[in-house]
């Protein structure tokens, strides 16, 4: 004997059927939902289970004809809601889903009828079709940034020079160690460059040997207001390369100003200005995809992929590349430029393995041609807080010449050289 | 109903979120309180509880959001139904919280922009959609327990409060 245990009863002027087909429909026991008239008496029966109705009676019907009438009489005055007890061991086969159904149901019911509804019925058909009418008074874009909203000069107009970033999903690929010798390599050729570490750990400081770097205010100071960025950029041995540092953020700070700091609007106008189409801007950024390395990226002008060349790399890959191309696709401006491979050791299969995967998983052209072998030479450059070229006062390591062949597929990528070299050919002496 | 795609989505974004879920709930409670200062009596002033459960409410919903359409025919015990249940939260907060009808668009609003900043890029598009959807019939299923009257059994709390919840 099927028992039914009440579970609610509500007023027809304070629920229509359509909402509360819906809101049973989020529970996975077996409901019943029963429509009454003035008298208390039952006037049709709809049974679900799961988010499917899977039976409905009214007084001369059954099935879909059933359910349609019970949704479109408007003689109903209330709804109460059981589960029977014991569900049955097995169901008949659902007419349909409740959102398939009330969707047919819009659509097959007269329009009389559904008028009828006094409008309450068709307040909750929208929430059938549509994402919800979402009662939700959400505040204008304007107010959620308008401190941003007057520092940024936006619009095609005011990049005055190419900025780009390396980035990654993935932590520890190499990043700051690619941005800090590609923007050397960049600068001995004679480009000027602007190193921007956007890594509130602080790539960049970390490093470079000496407290210089570390200790001085950065982008995280100049981004909070303590201080200009002309201020915080640091010079370096080589004249053409200077390096703005993260500065101090701790995390206290970081909670209390993540909408500023996740808004790329502010990061546009803190790294617009510091470019120009003499001075190229490199931008170191946190792994991740989201919030800060989101905001920096798209303020960025063109986006590296790195990948290091291990079997996991090339499985967070994807991710990156299509959060790349929605920014592309977005409005934004950041182009992905490429891919570049990172640690890759000629003399493993895995490795190589992946680098072959790489060419065969993206289109022609988007991984670099020059990639960037995994080298002992780095780890004593690190330990000794240089950038590799900088390794040995007598010698350059035999790796460092890759970087010269990376600032050159790099320029070519962002067309640098059509800024910078504007069709004059370089004279020797 | 959630599509597939939605299901996918919330389960992905809920992944994502998980790891930053003391400051989710942190900025959900600053955004209400600075949109609508006058809801902050509402809630005790310490709201470390509160925080624990609004997470796990979220989590339960997610979990029970998301079950493959090939098993429709399992049951589930009353107490992990997501419409009992939220039906009991929402008695609930109407009885013993005095929670309005209207306080729901503001609270949609701060759990909005709260997941906005969470997930970034990833909230847009189909995940937003997901999210809506939940956050409306969540809210609706509230809405319709304030506004019943309950002829069962299912009065105060029964057990009806998500597994593992604090």
């Amino acid at each position: 004997m099927t028992e039914l245990i009440p579970v609610l009863k509500c007023e027809r002027q304070f629920v229509s059927p359509v909402d509360l087909l819906q809101v049973v429909g989020i529970g996975r026991q077996y409901f019943c939902v029963q429509s009454e008239s003035g008298e208390g008496r039952v006037l049709g029966s709809i049974w679900i289970k799961s988010g499917f109705v899977v039976g409905a009676e009214s007084e001369k019907l059954t099935g879909r004809h059933a359910l349609f009438s019970i949704l479109s009489d408007t003689s109903v005055v209330a709804f109460s809601v059981y589960r029977p007890q014991p569900s049955p061991t097995k169901y008949p086969a659902p007419l349909g889903s409740i959102a398939e159904l009330l969707l047919e149901a819009a659509e097959l019911v007269p329009a009389a009828a559904v008028a009828a509804e006094a409008g309450r019925a068709q307040a909750g058909l929208r929430l059938a079709p549509a994402p919800p009418p979402a009662p939700l008074d959400l505040p204008p874009p304007a107010a959620l940034g308008s401190r941003s909203a007057q520092l940024a000069r936006t619009g095609p107009e005011a990049v005055r020079g190419k900025i780009v970033a390396f980035a990654s999903a993935k932590g520890g690929v190499g990043k700051t160690t690619l941005a800090l010798n590609i923007a050397l390599a960049f600068a001995e050729s004679g480009q000027s460059v602007l190193l921007v570490d956007a890594d509130p750990l602080g790539g960049i400081g970390h490093s470079l040997a000496g407290e210089e770097a570390r200790r001085a205010p950065g982008t995280y100071d100049v981004l909070l207001g303590r201080c200009g960025p002309r201020d915080a950029v640091l010079p370096t041995r080589v004249p053409a390369l200077k390096i703005l540092p993260a500065g101090a953020l701790c995390s206290r700070e970081a909670l209390d100003n993540l909408q500023r700091l996740t808004d790329s609007k502010v990061w546009r106008a803190l790294l617009e200005p510091l470019s120009d189409p003499a001075r190229l801007v490199i931008v170191d950024l946190p792994a991740g995809l989201y919030g800060i390395p989101n905001a920096v990226l798209r303020a960025c002008t063109h986006a590296f992929a790195i990948l290091e060349a291990e079997p996991l790399a090339l499985r967070v890959l994807p991710q990156l590349l299509q959060s790349l191309e929605e920014r592309e696709g977005g409005g934004s401006r950041t182009v992905l430029a490429g891919v570049i491979l990172n640690s890759v050791q000629f003399r493993t299969g895995a490795s190589v393995g992946v680098v072959q995967g790489a060419w065969a998983s993206f289109a022609q052209g988007v991984v670099l041609e020059t990639t960037v072998p995994r080298d002992t030479a780095f780890l004593d450059a690190s330990a000794a807080g240089v950038p590799v070229a900088f390794l040995d006062r007598a010698k350059r390591p035999p790796v460092a010449s890759v970087f010269r062949h990376l600032a050159d597929d790099i320029a070519g990528r962002i067309g640098l050289n059509e800024v910078m070299a504007a069709g004059e050919p370089r004279r020797l002496i | 109903m959630l599509t597939e795609e939605h299901k996918q989505a919330l389960r992905r974004s809920w992944r994502l979120l998980t790891p930053l879920g003391e400051t989710v709930s942190e900025l959900f409670y600053r955004r209400l309180f600075e949109l609508r200062p006058d809801l902050r009596p509402l809630f005790p002033s310490d709201l470390e509880a509160q925080k624990r459960k609004l997470l796990a409410m979220l989590a339960f919903a997610v979990k029970s959001l998301d079950w493959p359409v090939e098993e429709w025919e399992h049951d589930v015990e009353p107490e992990d139904d997501l419409f009992l249940v939220v039906l009991a939260l929402g008695r609930r907060h109407r009885n013993l919280y005095k929670v309005e009808d209207e306080h729901y668009g503001p609270v949609g609003a701060a759990l909005v922009w709260t997941l906005e900043q969470g997930l970034g890029q990833a909230f847009e598009g189909v995940t937003k959609e997901a999210w809506l959807k939940v956050y409306g019939m969540l809210s609706t299923t509230m809405k319709v327990a304030s506004a019943a009257d309950f002829v069962g059994s299912l009065g105060e709390p029964v057990g009806i409060a998500p597994k593992g919840s604090p």
